[in-house]
């Protein structure tokens, strides 16, 4: 039984992250020792950082706003259900690429079976956003499951879910409407939370989670780098004072990508 | 002389250090057996101690698991003393 990390990756609007995939490439084989897959658009990227590139069409995109960029970007988010498909491994952990992986906390779970599980909870490092705001959706306050880190093993259970994602991709405003969330952006987040409940009978309590708390850096902080590969300083301002702390040995969820590229050009791996 | 918001900014920066830490260890306190995630600590271990030698437990995914109830303490012993040593230390150095 084949057991590894894939990520997704699609460039567009000036945020190169290809480059940010394969740094974290570089950190899930040092840390968790297993193979990392690329699935992207692009038809002409290589890079050995990357046990599998599995080549794909661009699916539907979005704009979002990251604060440290400054502007809206193209967010090429849609179609993430065919990761399924794609995935070459009997277990995945599908991650985000900016979710930075600076430990071995996640190494056990390719030794355990769960038909799918996703993380649950989310938390703002800077402690600057209150809980309650990243963890439920709509105005119907449904338990949110992070698109951020999903684990499933090859299997009817988990092979439901994506379809449903899709589905739900393919209908969005309906769901839109039915959750009372805006239409716009698409949300894998939100897509991936309906899919689990719509597969597990709205039954909330009974959908598997990831034991992890997603550590998130939001885009209003920036991350730098040190010495210690493994250790980050993130400086924000509380009430206009300067804040700082640092992270060390913590997977950390990096929202601010001008705060990542400055990390690789600076720290490449 | 210390003044009370310089001594609260600093308490609150070290608890918020300290809080970090805790989460840090709590993530390394998982571990796999028997194709289970299992967290390591005293409610597992004291659970252990009064099991027969084979036991189905339920594990973090929430599914029943048979285990051999020697194996598994020894597994959750071992990561508990080493994530708490580990974290002891980290935490010294934030003093």
């Amino acid at each position: 039984m084949t057991a590894g990390v894939a990520m997704v990756a699609k460039n567009g609007s000036g945020i190169d992250y290809l480059a940010i995939a394969a740094w974290n490439a570089a950190n899930v084989h040092r840390h968790l020792g297993v193979p990392v897959a690329l699935i992207t658009d692009d038809a002409e990227y290589q890079h050995p950082a990357f046990d599998r590139i599995i080549r794909t069409t661009r699916g539907p995109s979005t704009r979002r706003h990251y604060a440290d960029v400054g502007t809206w970007v193209d967010w090429h988010n849609g179609g993430r259900h065919r990761v399924y498909e794609l995935s070459p491994w009997d277990r995945t952990l599908l991650i985000d690429v900016d979710y930075v992986v600076a430990s071995s906390a996640l190494k056990p779970l390719f030794e355990t079976r769960v038909p799918i599980a996703a993380a649950r909870w989310s938390t703002d490092i800077t402690e600057l956003n209150s809980i309650h705001a990243y963890n439920w959706f709509g105005a119907t306050k449904t338990p949110q499951w992070w698109a951020t880190m999903i684990y499933w093993e090859r299997g009817t259970q988990a092979e439901s879910v994506f379809q449903a994602m899709a589905m739900i991709e393919a209908n969005w405003p309906h769901y839109a409407a039915l959750y009372r969330f805006p239409v716009v952006p698409f949300r894998n987040d939100y897509a991936l939370s309906i899919a689990l409940s719509i597969a597990n009978g709205h039954h909330w309590d009974t959908i598997p989670s990831l034991p992890y708390t997603i550590a998130c850096v939001p885009d209003t902080a920036t991350a730098t780098a040190t010495r210690d590969p493994d250790r980050y300083r993130i400086d924000y301002e509380y009430r206009d004072r300067p804040r700082g702390l640092y992270t060390s040995g913590v997977d950390i969820h990096i929202m601010g990508k001008r705060s990542l590229e400055k990390i690789i050009e600076d720290h490449p791996r | 002389m210390t003044t009370l918001s310089e001594l609260t900014r600093s308490q609150l920066a070290r608890g918020h250090a300290k809080k970090l830490l805790a989460e840090k260890y709590q993530a390394k306190m998982n571990f796999a057996y028997a194709e289970g995630l299992w967290r390591a600590g005293p409610e597992l271990l004291v659970l252990l101690s009064v099991c027969p030698e084979t036991a189905v437990l339920e594990d973090l995914y929430g599914n029943p698991i048979r285990v051999t109830a020697a194996e598994l303490r020894a597994l959750a012993l071992e990561r508990w003393q080493e994530q708490m040593n580990a974290w002891h230390a980290e935490l010294d150095e934030l003093k």
